[in-house]
Protein backbone atom coordinates (compact mmCIF):
# COMPACT_ATOMS: atom_id res chain seq x y z
CA UNK A 1 0.00 0.00 0.00
CA UNK A 2 2.83 2.23 0.93
CA UNK A 3 4.66 1.53 -2.46
CA UNK A 4 1.44 1.67 -4.42
CA UNK A 5 0.01 4.71 -3.73
CA UNK A 6 2.99 7.38 -4.78
CA UNK A 7 2.80 5.07 -7.89
CA UNK A 8 -1.07 5.18 -8.88
CA UNK A 9 -0.78 8.93 -8.00
CA UNK A 10 1.77 9.53 -10.50
CA UNK A 11 0.39 7.43 -13.03
CA UNK A 12 -2.94 9.71 -12.57
CA UNK A 13 -0.99 12.40 -12.69
CA UNK A 14 0.63 11.42 -16.17
CA UNK A 15 -2.59 9.92 -17.71
CA UNK A 16 -5.12 12.85 -16.95
CA UNK A 17 -3.45 15.30 -19.23
CA UNK A 18 -2.58 13.22 -21.89
CA UNK A 19 -6.21 11.78 -21.74
CA UNK A 20 -8.01 15.21 -21.98
CA UNK A 21 -5.95 16.33 -24.70
CA UNK A 22 -6.69 13.11 -26.85
CA UNK A 23 -10.00 12.84 -25.78
CA UNK A 24 -10.65 16.24 -27.47
CA UNK A 25 -8.51 15.50 -30.66
CA UNK A 26 -11.10 12.34 -31.03
CA UNK A 27 -14.13 14.30 -30.78
CA UNK A 28 -12.51 16.76 -32.72
CA UNK A 29 -11.85 13.77 -35.43
CA UNK A 30 -14.88 12.07 -35.38
CA UNK A 31 -17.05 15.14 -36.03
CA UNK A 32 -15.09 17.50 -38.44
CA UNK A 33 -11.85 14.86 -39.69
CA UNK A 34 -13.72 11.98 -40.81
CA UNK A 35 -16.08 11.75 -43.80
CA UNK A 36 -19.81 10.17 -44.00
CA UNK A 37 -20.02 6.51 -44.01
CA UNK A 38 -21.88 5.71 -47.52
CA UNK A 39 -24.62 3.84 -46.76
CA UNK A 40 -25.00 4.27 -42.63
CA UNK A 41 -24.93 7.98 -43.10
CA UNK A 42 -23.42 10.49 -39.43
CA UNK A 43 -25.04 7.84 -37.36
CA UNK A 44 -21.92 5.37 -37.66
CA UNK A 45 -20.13 8.05 -35.97
CA UNK A 46 -21.37 6.05 -32.58
CA UNK A 47 -18.65 3.13 -33.55
CA UNK A 48 -15.76 5.43 -32.98
CA UNK A 49 -16.68 5.23 -29.13
CA UNK A 50 -18.64 1.82 -29.32
CA UNK A 51 -16.12 -0.33 -30.55
CA UNK A 52 -13.48 1.44 -28.24
CA UNK A 53 -16.05 0.63 -25.31
CA UNK A 54 -16.63 -2.66 -26.28
CA UNK A 55 -12.62 -3.38 -26.51
CA UNK A 56 -12.12 -1.73 -22.95
CA UNK A 57 -15.32 -3.84 -21.13
CA UNK A 58 -13.37 -6.98 -22.11
CA UNK A 59 -9.99 -5.22 -21.33
CA UNK A 60 -11.93 -4.87 -18.12
CA UNK A 61 -13.37 -8.73 -18.00
CA UNK A 62 -9.26 -9.75 -18.56
CA UNK A 63 -7.67 -8.02 -15.45
CA UNK A 64 -10.51 -9.01 -13.13
CA UNK A 65 -9.47 -13.15 -14.30
CA UNK A 66 -6.03 -12.13 -13.91
CA UNK A 67 -6.11 -10.08 -10.75
CA UNK A 68 -8.63 -12.89 -9.45
CA UNK A 69 -6.00 -15.96 -10.18
CA UNK A 70 -3.15 -13.83 -8.97
CA UNK A 71 -5.81 -13.39 -5.58
CA UNK A 72 -6.04 -16.73 -5.04
CA UNK A 73 -2.42 -17.77 -5.68
CA UNK A 74 -0.95 -15.03 -3.34
CA UNK A 75 -3.82 -14.15 -0.81
CA UNK A 76 -2.87 -10.46 -0.76
CA UNK A 77 -6.03 -8.23 -0.72
CA UNK A 78 -4.57 -5.74 -3.18
CA UNK A 79 -5.24 -7.73 -6.02
CA UNK A 80 -8.63 -8.51 -5.09
CA UNK A 81 -8.84 -4.65 -4.79
CA UNK A 82 -8.04 -4.48 -8.36
CA UNK A 83 -10.10 -7.37 -9.72
CA UNK A 84 -13.16 -4.98 -7.71
CA UNK A 85 -12.16 -1.61 -9.40
CA UNK A 86 -11.47 -3.49 -13.21
CA UNK A 87 -15.13 -5.32 -12.53
CA UNK A 88 -16.87 -2.11 -11.99
CA UNK A 89 -15.25 -0.42 -15.07
CA UNK A 90 -15.94 -3.72 -17.12
CA UNK A 91 -19.75 -3.36 -16.44
CA UNK A 92 -19.81 0.24 -17.13
CA UNK A 93 -18.25 0.14 -20.18
CA UNK A 94 -20.24 -2.49 -21.22
CA UNK A 95 -22.97 -0.77 -20.25
CA UNK A 96 -21.75 2.00 -22.50
CA UNK A 97 -21.40 -0.72 -25.21
CA UNK A 98 -25.14 -1.62 -24.52
CA UNK A 99 -26.55 1.70 -25.11
CA UNK A 100 -24.81 2.90 -27.46
CA UNK A 101 -25.03 0.24 -30.05
CA UNK A 102 -29.26 0.66 -30.28
CA UNK A 103 -28.92 4.44 -30.85
CA UNK A 104 -26.77 2.85 -33.74
CA UNK A 105 -29.19 -0.22 -34.80
CA UNK A 106 -32.15 1.99 -34.97
CA UNK A 107 -31.29 4.09 -38.04
CA UNK A 108 -29.10 1.05 -39.31
CA UNK A 109 -30.87 -1.91 -38.71
CA UNK A 110 -34.30 -0.24 -38.25
CA UNK A 111 -34.85 -2.00 -34.87
CA UNK A 112 -33.11 -1.19 -31.63
CA UNK A 113 -32.30 -4.98 -30.49
CA UNK A 114 -31.49 -7.82 -32.39
CA UNK A 115 -30.74 -11.44 -30.62
CA UNK A 116 -27.72 -11.31 -32.61
CA UNK A 117 -24.65 -13.10 -31.18
CA UNK A 118 -22.44 -10.33 -30.61
CA UNK A 119 -24.72 -8.17 -29.00
CA UNK A 120 -26.67 -11.41 -26.91
CA UNK A 121 -23.01 -12.02 -25.65
CA UNK A 122 -22.19 -8.52 -24.48
CA UNK A 123 -25.73 -8.39 -22.61
CA UNK A 124 -24.83 -11.93 -20.85
CA UNK A 125 -21.53 -11.41 -20.04
CA UNK A 126 -22.76 -7.96 -18.33
CA UNK A 127 -25.34 -9.56 -16.64
CA UNK A 128 -22.42 -11.95 -15.02
CA UNK A 129 -20.43 -9.27 -13.91
CA UNK A 130 -23.58 -7.39 -11.98
CA UNK A 131 -24.05 -10.71 -10.36
CA UNK A 132 -20.41 -10.68 -9.77
CA UNK A 133 -20.64 -7.05 -8.12
CA UNK A 134 -24.03 -7.89 -6.14
CA UNK A 135 -22.03 -11.36 -4.73
CA UNK A 136 -19.52 -8.85 -3.51
CA UNK A 137 -22.12 -6.63 -1.54
CA UNK A 138 -23.75 -9.62 -0.09
CA UNK A 139 -20.66 -11.30 1.50
CA UNK A 140 -20.50 -12.02 4.86
CA UNK A 141 -16.99 -10.37 5.58
CA UNK A 142 -13.86 -8.83 3.35
CA UNK A 143 -11.90 -12.43 3.02
CA UNK A 144 -14.96 -14.15 1.95
CA UNK A 145 -16.29 -11.49 -0.97
CA UNK A 146 -12.69 -11.70 -2.21
CA UNK A 147 -12.07 -15.73 -2.12
CA UNK A 148 -16.17 -15.96 -3.12
CA UNK A 149 -15.50 -13.26 -5.99
CA UNK A 150 -12.44 -14.80 -7.49
CA UNK A 151 -13.86 -17.79 -7.85
CA UNK A 152 -16.61 -16.10 -9.85
CA UNK A 153 -14.45 -13.69 -11.45
CA UNK A 154 -11.99 -16.78 -13.05
CA UNK A 155 -15.40 -18.81 -13.71
CA UNK A 156 -17.35 -16.21 -15.54
CA UNK A 157 -14.01 -15.65 -17.63
CA UNK A 158 -13.80 -18.92 -18.77
CA UNK A 159 -17.32 -18.70 -19.51
CA UNK A 160 -17.16 -16.04 -22.08
CA UNK A 161 -15.97 -18.02 -25.16
CA UNK A 162 -18.21 -20.52 -24.04
CA UNK A 163 -20.95 -17.87 -24.24
CA UNK A 164 -20.38 -16.54 -27.60
CA UNK A 165 -20.26 -19.63 -29.44
CA UNK A 166 -23.03 -21.17 -28.09
CA UNK A 167 -24.94 -18.03 -29.20
CA UNK A 168 -23.18 -17.74 -32.68
CA UNK A 169 -24.55 -21.44 -33.29
CA UNK A 170 -27.92 -19.92 -31.94
CA UNK A 171 -28.27 -17.33 -34.07
CA UNK A 172 -26.72 -16.00 -37.69
CA UNK A 173 -23.71 -13.95 -38.48
CA UNK A 174 -22.84 -10.24 -37.62
CA UNK A 175 -23.40 -7.59 -40.10
CA UNK A 176 -19.73 -6.88 -40.27
CA UNK A 177 -18.92 -3.27 -39.90
CA UNK A 178 -15.12 -2.96 -40.29
CA UNK A 179 -13.78 -4.93 -42.57
CA UNK A 180 -10.39 -6.45 -41.66
CA UNK A 181 -8.55 -7.36 -45.01
CA UNK A 182 -9.60 -7.98 -48.46
CA UNK A 183 -12.09 -5.45 -50.39
CA UNK A 184 -11.84 -1.86 -50.52
CA UNK A 185 -10.96 -1.62 -46.73
CA UNK A 186 -11.74 1.18 -44.62
CA UNK A 187 -10.90 4.98 -45.60
CA UNK A 188 -7.08 6.23 -44.32
CA UNK A 189 -9.45 9.08 -42.41
CA UNK A 190 -11.22 6.44 -40.91
CA UNK A 191 -8.91 3.72 -39.93
CA UNK A 192 -6.61 6.41 -38.57
CA UNK A 193 -9.10 7.57 -36.03
CA UNK A 194 -10.45 4.32 -34.77
CA UNK A 195 -7.29 3.79 -33.81
CA UNK A 196 -6.63 7.06 -31.98
CA UNK A 197 -10.19 6.03 -30.55
CA UNK A 198 -8.73 2.71 -29.43
CA UNK A 199 -5.76 4.39 -28.16
CA UNK A 200 -7.25 6.94 -25.86
CA UNK A 201 -10.21 4.92 -24.42
CA UNK A 202 -7.29 2.13 -23.82
CA UNK A 203 -5.76 5.53 -21.37
CA UNK A 204 -8.81 6.56 -20.63
CA UNK A 205 -8.98 3.15 -19.20
CA UNK A 206 -6.09 3.19 -17.40
CA UNK A 207 -6.58 6.01 -15.59
CA UNK A 208 -10.12 5.09 -14.24
CA UNK A 209 -8.76 1.46 -13.38
CA UNK A 210 -5.83 3.34 -10.90
CA UNK A 211 -8.35 6.28 -9.70
CA UNK A 212 -10.71 2.98 -9.00
CA UNK A 213 -8.25 1.02 -7.39
CA UNK A 214 -6.48 4.06 -5.26
CA UNK A 215 -10.16 4.95 -4.06
CA UNK A 216 -10.54 0.43 -3.02
CA UNK A 217 -6.91 0.99 -1.18
CA UNK A 218 -8.44 3.72 1.02
CA UNK A 219 -11.37 2.26 1.71
CA UNK A 220 -9.38 -0.19 3.38
CA UNK A 221 -7.37 1.90 5.38
CA UNK A 222 -10.24 3.70 6.47
CA UNK A 223 -12.19 0.49 7.21
CA UNK A 224 -8.85 -0.69 9.05
CA UNK A 225 -8.88 2.99 10.99
CA UNK A 226 -12.49 2.22 12.12
CA UNK A 227 -11.46 -0.88 13.13
CA UNK A 228 -9.10 -0.31 15.55
CA UNK A 229 -10.99 2.84 17.23
CA UNK A 230 -13.93 0.32 17.75
CA UNK A 231 -11.90 -2.41 19.76
CA UNK A 232 -9.46 0.18 21.26
CA UNK A 233 -7.38 -2.80 23.05
CA UNK A 234 -6.54 -5.11 20.47
CA UNK B 1 -16.31 -65.00 3.61
CA UNK B 2 -12.52 -65.66 2.48
CA UNK B 3 -9.79 -65.03 5.26
CA UNK B 4 -7.95 -62.66 2.27
CA UNK B 5 -11.04 -60.31 2.15
CA UNK B 6 -12.07 -59.97 5.82
CA UNK B 7 -8.20 -59.05 6.37
CA UNK B 8 -8.62 -56.76 3.93
CA UNK B 9 -11.94 -54.84 5.54
CA UNK B 10 -9.92 -54.75 8.73
CA UNK B 11 -7.25 -52.93 6.97
CA UNK B 12 -9.24 -50.29 5.56
CA UNK B 13 -13.23 -50.26 6.69
CA UNK B 14 -13.69 -46.50 5.14
CA UNK B 15 -11.42 -45.85 2.56
CA UNK B 16 -12.75 -48.28 0.43
CA UNK B 17 -15.23 -46.44 -0.81
CA UNK B 18 -14.47 -42.77 -2.14
CA UNK B 19 -15.74 -39.90 0.00
CA UNK B 20 -17.37 -38.61 -2.69
CA UNK B 21 -19.38 -41.35 -3.38
CA UNK B 22 -20.19 -40.97 0.70
CA UNK B 23 -21.25 -37.46 0.23
CA UNK B 24 -23.28 -38.41 -2.51
CA UNK B 25 -25.32 -41.52 -0.76
CA UNK B 26 -25.57 -39.60 2.48
CA UNK B 27 -27.26 -36.36 0.36
CA UNK B 28 -29.81 -38.86 -1.22
CA UNK B 29 -30.60 -41.10 1.89
CA UNK B 30 -31.52 -37.71 3.50
CA UNK B 31 -33.49 -36.85 0.53
CA UNK B 32 -35.48 -40.38 0.60
CA UNK B 33 -35.59 -39.81 4.57
CA UNK B 34 -37.53 -36.47 4.49
CA UNK B 35 -38.36 -35.97 0.45
CA UNK B 36 -38.26 -32.37 1.15
CA UNK B 37 -36.13 -31.23 -1.88
CA UNK B 38 -38.26 -33.42 -4.35
CA UNK B 39 -41.73 -33.16 -3.23
CA UNK B 40 -41.13 -28.87 -4.13
CA UNK B 41 -38.65 -29.33 -7.25
CA UNK B 42 -41.95 -31.68 -8.83
CA UNK B 43 -45.11 -30.09 -7.57
CA UNK B 44 -42.60 -26.46 -8.71
CA UNK B 45 -42.01 -27.96 -12.23
CA UNK B 46 -45.57 -28.96 -12.61
CA UNK B 47 -46.92 -25.39 -11.93
CA UNK B 48 -44.53 -24.05 -14.73
CA UNK B 49 -46.21 -26.38 -17.26
CA UNK B 50 -49.43 -25.00 -15.99
CA UNK B 51 -47.84 -21.19 -16.46
CA UNK B 52 -46.93 -22.34 -19.51
CA UNK B 53 -50.11 -23.94 -20.91
CA UNK B 54 -51.85 -21.16 -19.71
CA UNK B 55 -49.54 -18.35 -21.42
CA UNK B 56 -49.54 -20.14 -24.54
CA UNK B 57 -52.42 -21.68 -25.39
CA UNK B 58 -51.12 -24.56 -26.98
CA UNK B 59 -54.45 -26.30 -27.73
CA UNK B 60 -56.19 -23.25 -29.28
CA UNK B 61 -52.98 -21.68 -31.12
CA UNK B 62 -52.62 -25.41 -32.69
CA UNK B 63 -48.91 -26.11 -30.98
CA UNK B 64 -47.93 -29.27 -30.62
CA UNK B 65 -45.14 -30.66 -28.18
CA UNK B 66 -42.70 -31.06 -30.84
CA UNK B 67 -42.89 -27.11 -31.35
CA UNK B 68 -42.55 -25.78 -27.68
CA UNK B 69 -41.42 -28.96 -25.92
CA UNK B 70 -38.06 -28.12 -26.14
CA UNK B 71 -38.72 -24.86 -24.31
CA UNK B 72 -40.88 -26.38 -21.84
CA UNK B 73 -38.42 -28.84 -20.94
CA UNK B 74 -36.14 -26.71 -20.63
CA UNK B 75 -37.49 -24.04 -18.58
CA UNK B 76 -39.15 -26.45 -16.11
CA UNK B 77 -35.63 -28.29 -15.91
CA UNK B 78 -33.70 -24.84 -15.17
CA UNK B 79 -35.88 -23.84 -12.49
CA UNK B 80 -36.77 -26.58 -10.27
CA UNK B 81 -33.18 -27.61 -10.69
CA UNK B 82 -32.23 -23.74 -8.97
CA UNK B 83 -34.53 -25.07 -6.00
CA UNK B 84 -32.77 -28.67 -5.37
CA UNK B 85 -29.42 -26.90 -6.18
CA UNK B 86 -29.98 -24.45 -3.47
CA UNK B 87 -31.75 -27.28 -0.70
CA UNK B 88 -28.24 -29.09 -1.27
CA UNK B 89 -26.40 -26.60 0.44
CA UNK B 90 -28.68 -25.04 2.35
CA UNK B 91 -28.96 -28.33 4.54
CA UNK B 92 -25.59 -28.33 5.49
CA UNK B 93 -25.99 -24.49 6.34
CA UNK B 94 -28.01 -25.81 9.36
CA UNK B 95 -26.00 -26.75 12.54
CA UNK B 96 -22.46 -25.75 11.07
CA UNK B 97 -22.66 -28.53 8.76
CA UNK B 98 -20.74 -26.83 6.58
CA UNK B 99 -17.65 -26.38 8.73
CA UNK B 100 -17.80 -30.28 9.28
CA UNK B 101 -17.99 -30.77 5.65
CA UNK B 102 -15.15 -28.59 5.24
CA UNK B 103 -13.27 -30.63 7.46
CA UNK B 104 -14.18 -33.50 6.39
CA UNK B 105 -10.47 -36.09 6.33
CA UNK B 106 -10.70 -35.39 2.17
CA UNK B 107 -9.93 -33.66 -0.16
CA UNK B 108 -12.09 -30.74 -0.96
CA UNK B 109 -12.62 -31.70 -4.34
CA UNK B 110 -14.47 -34.68 -3.36
CA UNK B 111 -16.98 -33.10 -1.39
CA UNK B 112 -17.77 -31.36 -4.58
CA UNK B 113 -17.55 -34.59 -6.91
CA UNK B 114 -19.64 -35.89 -4.27
CA UNK B 115 -22.31 -32.84 -3.94
CA UNK B 116 -22.20 -32.54 -8.14
CA UNK B 117 -23.46 -36.49 -8.36
CA UNK B 118 -25.98 -36.03 -5.84
CA UNK B 119 -27.41 -33.02 -7.77
CA UNK B 120 -27.45 -34.39 -11.05
CA UNK B 121 -29.31 -37.98 -9.73
CA UNK B 122 -31.81 -34.98 -7.89
CA UNK B 123 -32.36 -33.27 -11.18
CA UNK B 124 -32.64 -36.61 -13.20
CA UNK B 125 -35.19 -38.34 -10.87
CA UNK B 126 -37.04 -34.95 -11.00
CA UNK B 127 -37.07 -35.17 -14.78
CA UNK B 128 -38.33 -39.30 -14.99
CA UNK B 129 -41.64 -38.15 -13.23
CA UNK B 130 -41.91 -34.73 -15.05
CA UNK B 131 -41.00 -35.83 -18.59
CA UNK B 132 -43.86 -38.38 -19.29
CA UNK B 133 -46.65 -35.92 -17.25
CA UNK B 134 -45.68 -33.32 -19.89
CA UNK B 135 -46.06 -35.79 -22.42
CA UNK B 136 -49.15 -36.74 -21.17
CA UNK B 137 -50.28 -32.75 -21.05
CA UNK B 138 -49.21 -31.88 -24.33
CA UNK B 139 -50.36 -35.36 -26.46
CA UNK B 140 -46.76 -36.40 -27.49
CA UNK B 141 -45.48 -39.61 -27.80
CA UNK B 142 -42.72 -39.58 -25.79
CA UNK B 143 -41.46 -43.49 -25.92
CA UNK B 144 -40.37 -43.28 -29.53
CA UNK B 145 -38.05 -40.56 -28.94
CA UNK B 146 -37.01 -41.65 -25.14
CA UNK B 147 -33.64 -43.04 -25.64
CA UNK B 148 -31.97 -39.84 -27.65
CA UNK B 149 -33.88 -37.46 -25.45
CA UNK B 150 -32.39 -38.95 -22.33
CA UNK B 151 -28.95 -39.07 -23.62
CA UNK B 152 -29.45 -35.05 -24.44
CA UNK B 153 -30.92 -34.08 -21.08
CA UNK B 154 -28.14 -36.63 -18.93
CA UNK B 155 -25.49 -34.67 -20.67
CA UNK B 156 -27.02 -30.62 -20.64
CA UNK B 157 -28.07 -31.24 -16.70
CA UNK B 158 -24.64 -32.93 -16.01
CA UNK B 159 -23.53 -29.43 -17.22
CA UNK B 160 -25.93 -27.53 -15.72
CA UNK B 161 -25.45 -29.04 -12.25
CA UNK B 162 -21.16 -29.11 -12.77
CA UNK B 163 -21.73 -24.99 -12.55
CA UNK B 164 -25.18 -25.51 -10.46
CA UNK B 165 -23.25 -26.63 -7.75
CA UNK B 166 -20.12 -24.84 -7.75
CA UNK B 167 -22.43 -21.66 -7.71
CA UNK B 168 -24.74 -22.83 -4.76
CA UNK B 169 -21.73 -23.81 -2.86
CA UNK B 170 -20.57 -19.81 -3.09
CA UNK B 171 -24.35 -18.18 -2.90
CA UNK B 172 -24.99 -20.69 0.44
CA UNK B 173 -22.24 -18.29 1.90
CA UNK B 174 -24.00 -14.98 1.49
CA UNK B 175 -26.39 -13.22 3.22
CA UNK B 176 -29.50 -14.01 0.69
CA UNK B 177 -28.66 -17.05 -1.13
CA UNK B 178 -32.01 -17.03 -2.62
CA UNK B 179 -31.60 -14.37 -4.22
CA UNK B 180 -28.11 -14.72 -5.99
CA UNK B 181 -27.76 -18.49 -7.11
CA UNK B 182 -30.10 -17.59 -10.01
CA UNK B 183 -28.28 -14.56 -10.45
CA UNK B 184 -24.98 -16.12 -10.64
CA UNK B 185 -25.93 -19.24 -12.33
CA UNK B 186 -28.72 -18.21 -15.25
CA UNK B 187 -26.29 -16.15 -17.59
CA UNK B 188 -23.39 -18.31 -16.80
CA UNK B 189 -25.15 -21.52 -18.31
CA UNK B 190 -26.82 -19.84 -20.97
CA UNK B 191 -24.34 -21.73 -23.55
CA UNK B 192 -25.59 -25.68 -21.79
CA UNK B 193 -28.94 -23.95 -21.95
CA UNK B 194 -28.95 -23.38 -25.74
CA UNK B 195 -27.56 -25.89 -26.82
CA UNK B 196 -29.96 -28.40 -24.91
CA UNK B 197 -32.92 -26.74 -26.51
CA UNK B 198 -31.47 -26.94 -29.68
CA UNK B 199 -30.22 -30.84 -29.35
CA UNK B 200 -34.28 -31.55 -27.62
CA UNK B 201 -35.83 -29.60 -30.58
CA UNK B 202 -34.29 -31.55 -33.25
CA UNK B 203 -34.23 -34.61 -31.27
CA UNK B 204 -38.44 -33.63 -30.65
CA UNK B 205 -38.92 -33.43 -34.17
CA UNK B 206 -37.73 -36.90 -34.47
CA UNK B 207 -34.62 -36.39 -36.33
CA UNK B 208 -31.45 -39.03 -35.82
CA UNK B 209 -28.58 -38.42 -33.94
CA UNK B 210 -26.25 -37.52 -36.03
CA UNK B 211 -28.28 -34.10 -36.58
CA UNK B 212 -27.20 -32.84 -32.78
CA UNK B 213 -24.82 -34.91 -32.02
CA UNK B 214 -21.98 -31.70 -32.05
CA UNK B 215 -24.54 -30.47 -29.51
CA UNK B 216 -24.47 -32.84 -27.43
CA UNK B 217 -20.52 -33.04 -27.69
CA UNK B 218 -20.41 -29.48 -26.69
CA UNK B 219 -22.68 -29.82 -23.58
CA UNK B 220 -20.41 -32.49 -22.67
CA UNK B 221 -17.29 -30.10 -22.97
CA UNK B 222 -19.24 -27.22 -21.14
CA UNK B 223 -19.66 -30.17 -18.33
CA UNK B 224 -16.06 -31.47 -18.03
CA UNK B 225 -14.80 -27.55 -18.32
CA UNK B 226 -16.94 -26.56 -14.92
CA UNK B 227 -16.56 -29.95 -13.62
CA UNK B 228 -12.52 -29.62 -13.16
CA UNK B 229 -13.13 -25.74 -12.34
CA UNK B 230 -15.08 -27.16 -9.71
CA UNK B 231 -12.88 -29.77 -8.64
CA UNK B 232 -9.46 -27.41 -8.47
CA UNK B 233 -11.62 -24.07 -6.95
CA UNK B 234 -13.80 -25.73 -4.52
CA UNK B 235 -11.12 -25.54 -1.86
CA UNK B 236 -11.52 -21.91 -1.69
CA UNK B 237 -15.26 -22.10 -1.91
CA UNK B 238 -15.54 -24.77 1.11
CA UNK B 239 -12.63 -22.32 3.36
CA UNK B 240 -13.70 -21.17 6.09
Amino acid sequence: MERLDPMLRTIELVLFPVVAVLMVACLYCIFCVVPNEVTMGAVQRIFYFHVPSAWVAFLGFFVVFVASTLYLTTRQLVWDTLAHAAAELGVLFCAIVLLSGPIWARPAWGTWWTWEARLTTTLVLELVFVAYLVLRSQAESRDQAARLAAVVGIVGFLDVPLIYFSVKLWRGHHPIVFKSGGGEGLEPAMLKTFMLCMFTFTLFFSLLLALRFRLGLLQEDLAEIKDREMSPGA
Amino acid sequence: MPRWLAAGREVAPLNATPPALVICVKDLQQELKTRESFTAAFFFALLVQLVFSFAFDFQSLGLGFQDVGAGVLWITLTFSSILSLQNSFVIEREKNCLAALALCPCDPSSVFLGKFLANLIFVLAVQAFVLPISALFFGYDLAAVALPLSLVVVVNAAGFSALGTLFAAISVRTRRSELLLPLLLFPAATPVVIWGVKATRLCLAGRGLEAYEYLVGLSACFGAIFAVAGVLLFDYVLEE
